[in-house]
């Protein structure tokens, strides 16, 4: 080995070391990263830590910047400021280290067409360095977890969907990464597919992994009891777990619903809409607070058709800080 | 070094499914020379070479012609990996970009090696190529003429953007070029204006190196000014694609 490539190899290993001795390291760190396209911002400052075996759930509408976020935490896009360390390395002075740590599965699936299951899986896995020994066994492993045994000889221009998806993340698993970043996995999966990625994640959590994870389908951020991150317009506008994202900033929704035209019905301190034959709350508490309308309703009570309840959830959450749905696509981010 | 070998396996793996290539610049060229050897038997008579048979021209003509299909094959081997969506995969890997090129480009230097090699040899055992000069003279031809070949693989992939526009740039320039720098017939029988202009092709400075060998039974000396001239080429090839290759590009493969 050169001097040069030593002493480079020795400031890391400082570099490391202090990284882990000073810090609580996180697995995953994003501090205050940056990025436009021309004069669009698509990303504004956004900080992020992943710690080992967490779960992070990246949530927010097309086009709120995530897929940038991913691009940049995967060194294949440079941000314009800010810093990314992944398992100690910064992605900016070390990128190679950097990607080495991180299994990265795109949103798009990347797979070698003619080439078989095993054939691209032993592919990235030789790319990572592995031996054959530990390549046959991980080959096995993933093949087992995510239901690809009995395809691992097909080629991959013949599979579904759902099994496309499951190669693309078992080639993000290969070299047990300290740290995994799956972009919306379940895209067009079957239930089967579904079921197997939330098993799989929550075993990576489970042996230390920190798993960074973006999805539309809010079940399955409180099948995998992951932290939340909700992003809009390229800027992190609320994180935390569920129950206190839900209890910071959630509201459930009633509806009564009534034969005619809605009563007039007034309740201190639960302000009420009436929307032709509708009554309609928001409200953090929809249970007991439709406990008390009902109350009040008198004669009324023998029109009513119907009551809905709505539990407070992550939708709302969302609703209530931007004034959109998930589902919206994004503003102003790329 | 190491860290390119998977990629360059790999990239084998891919061309071994789908062999028409090798079809294309192994076997067709072969088929070429037997068609073609009779009629430019009678031509190399005509222009001072009485002894010489036509495979003598026709052998190295239709490598020189055919090797040039490679730069096709380089460039449709980084436009798939955006096709199949594996181009942000492999560089997301950790991999430098210096050991992901060299992986992907290793496979097409081997296969102009090999290329080289098959014709010249099916061509001395089948058709009576008879190599009057230096074989190492012809050798050092051969191997600047697939430097070149690949450093134009390179420059057309930083320029491309579809694959359409490869295969406009690919399949033309192998036939074009072939023809002004005197590879498809001799340069003896194309008009004056192409004698002007065939220097400027690296199909002219390899049919020189080659001819001057095989037909002029000359020496190695004689294949220093051709492999010079190839080189400059590739040194030109190897700019542009260094200013044009951008990593972070998207491309259309299809469309």
């Amino acid at each position: 080995m050169q001097s040069s490539e030593v002493d480079q190899d020795q400031e890391v290993a400082r570099e490391l070391l202090a990284f882990r001795v000073l810090k609580e390291a996180p697995a995953l760190e994003v501090a205050g990263v940056a990025k436009s396209y021309g004069s669009k911002p698509a990303l504004r400052g956004v900080d992020l830590r992943v710690r080992p075996g967490q779960v992070v759930s990246l949530l927010g509408p097309n086009g709120a910047g995530k897929t940038t976020l991913l691009s940049i935490i995967a060194g294949v896009l440079q941000a314009d400021a800010g810093t990314v360390r992944v398992n100690g390395f910064d992605v900016g002075r070390h990128p190679q280290r950097a990607q080495r740590s991180l299994g990265f599965a795109p949103q798009s699936t990347g797979l070698y067409e003619p080439l078989t299951v095993k054939e691209n899986l032993r592919f990235f896995g030789q790319l990572a360095g592995l031996d054959r020994r530990c390549l046959d066994r991980r080959v096995s492993e993933l093949c087992e977890a995510l239901l690809l045994g009995g395809l691992r000889e097909r080629q991959c221009q013949h599979l579904s969907g759902g099994e496309r998806r499951r190669v693309h993340t078992a080639i993000a698993l290969i070299a047990e990464p300290p740290v995994v970043m799956l972009d919306e996995p379940t895209v067009g999966a079957d239930i089967e597919t579904r079921l197997a990625m939330i098993a799989l994640v929550k075993d990576l959590a489970n042996s230390g992994t920190a798993v960074l994870y973006t999805t539309h389908y809010l079940p399955e951020v409180e099948a995998l009891t992951a932290a939340v991150v909700l992003i809009d317009g390229g800027r992190v506008i609320a994180q935390g777990s569920v129950d206190q994202l839900i209890q910071a900033h959630g509201s459930g929704e009633l509806e009564l619903r009534f034969k005619g035209a809605a009563p007039r019905v007034e309740v201190t301190g639960i302000p009420i809409r009436s929307d032709g034959e509708s009554l309609w709350v928001s409200t953090p508490e929809p249970a007991p607070v439709a406990a008390r309308i009902l109350n009040r309703l008198d004669g009324d009570i023998h029109r009513l058709d119907s009551v809905t309840v709505s539990r407070p959830s992550l939708e709302s959450v969302f609703l209530n800080l931007t004034g959109r749905r998930l589902d919206e696509d994004g503003a102003d981010a790329a | 070094m190491r860290r390119s070998v998977p990629i360059f396996k790999n990239e084998l793996l891919v061309l071994r499914r789908d062999p028409a290539w090798l079809i294309l610049i192994l076997v067709i060229p072969l088929i070429l020379v037997g068609l073609m050897r009779g009629g430019v038997h009678f031509i190399l008579v005509l222009t001072g070479h009485p002894g010489a048979s036509g495979a003598d021209f026709s052998v190295p003509a239709q490598a020189v012609t055919f090797v040039f299909y490679l730069p096709a094959l380089i460039g449709l081997s980084f436009l798939r990996e955006h096709g199949w969506s594996t181009w942000v995969r492999l560089r997301a890997s950790g991999i430098a970009r210096t050991h992901l090129l060299l992986g992907k480009v290793l496979p097409i230097v081997v296969l102009g090696l090999l290329q080289m090699l098959v014709v010249f040899g099916v061509g001395s055992a089948v058709y009576g190529l008879q190599i009057r000069g230096s074989v190492p003279a012809l050798a050092l031809v051969a191997s600047a003429l697939v430097v070149t070949v690949v450093t134009m693989g390179l420059a057309i992939t930083a320029v491309v953007r579809t694959v359409e526009q490869l295969n406009a740039i690919g399949n033309i320039a192998p036939v074009a070029l072939g023809a002004l720098g005197g590879a498809l017939m001799p340069l003896l029988t194309l008009p004056a204006w192409v004698h002007r202009i065939a220097p400027a092709t690296p199909q002219y400075w390899a049919m020189r190196g080659f001819s001057g060998v095989i037909l002029d039974g000359q020496g190695f000396q004689s294949a220093l000014l051709p492999t010079a001239m190839l080189m400059t080429f590739a040194g030109v090839f190897a700019l542009v694609a260094a200013i044009g290759f951008r990593a972070t590009e998207a491309r259309l493969s299809f469309g």
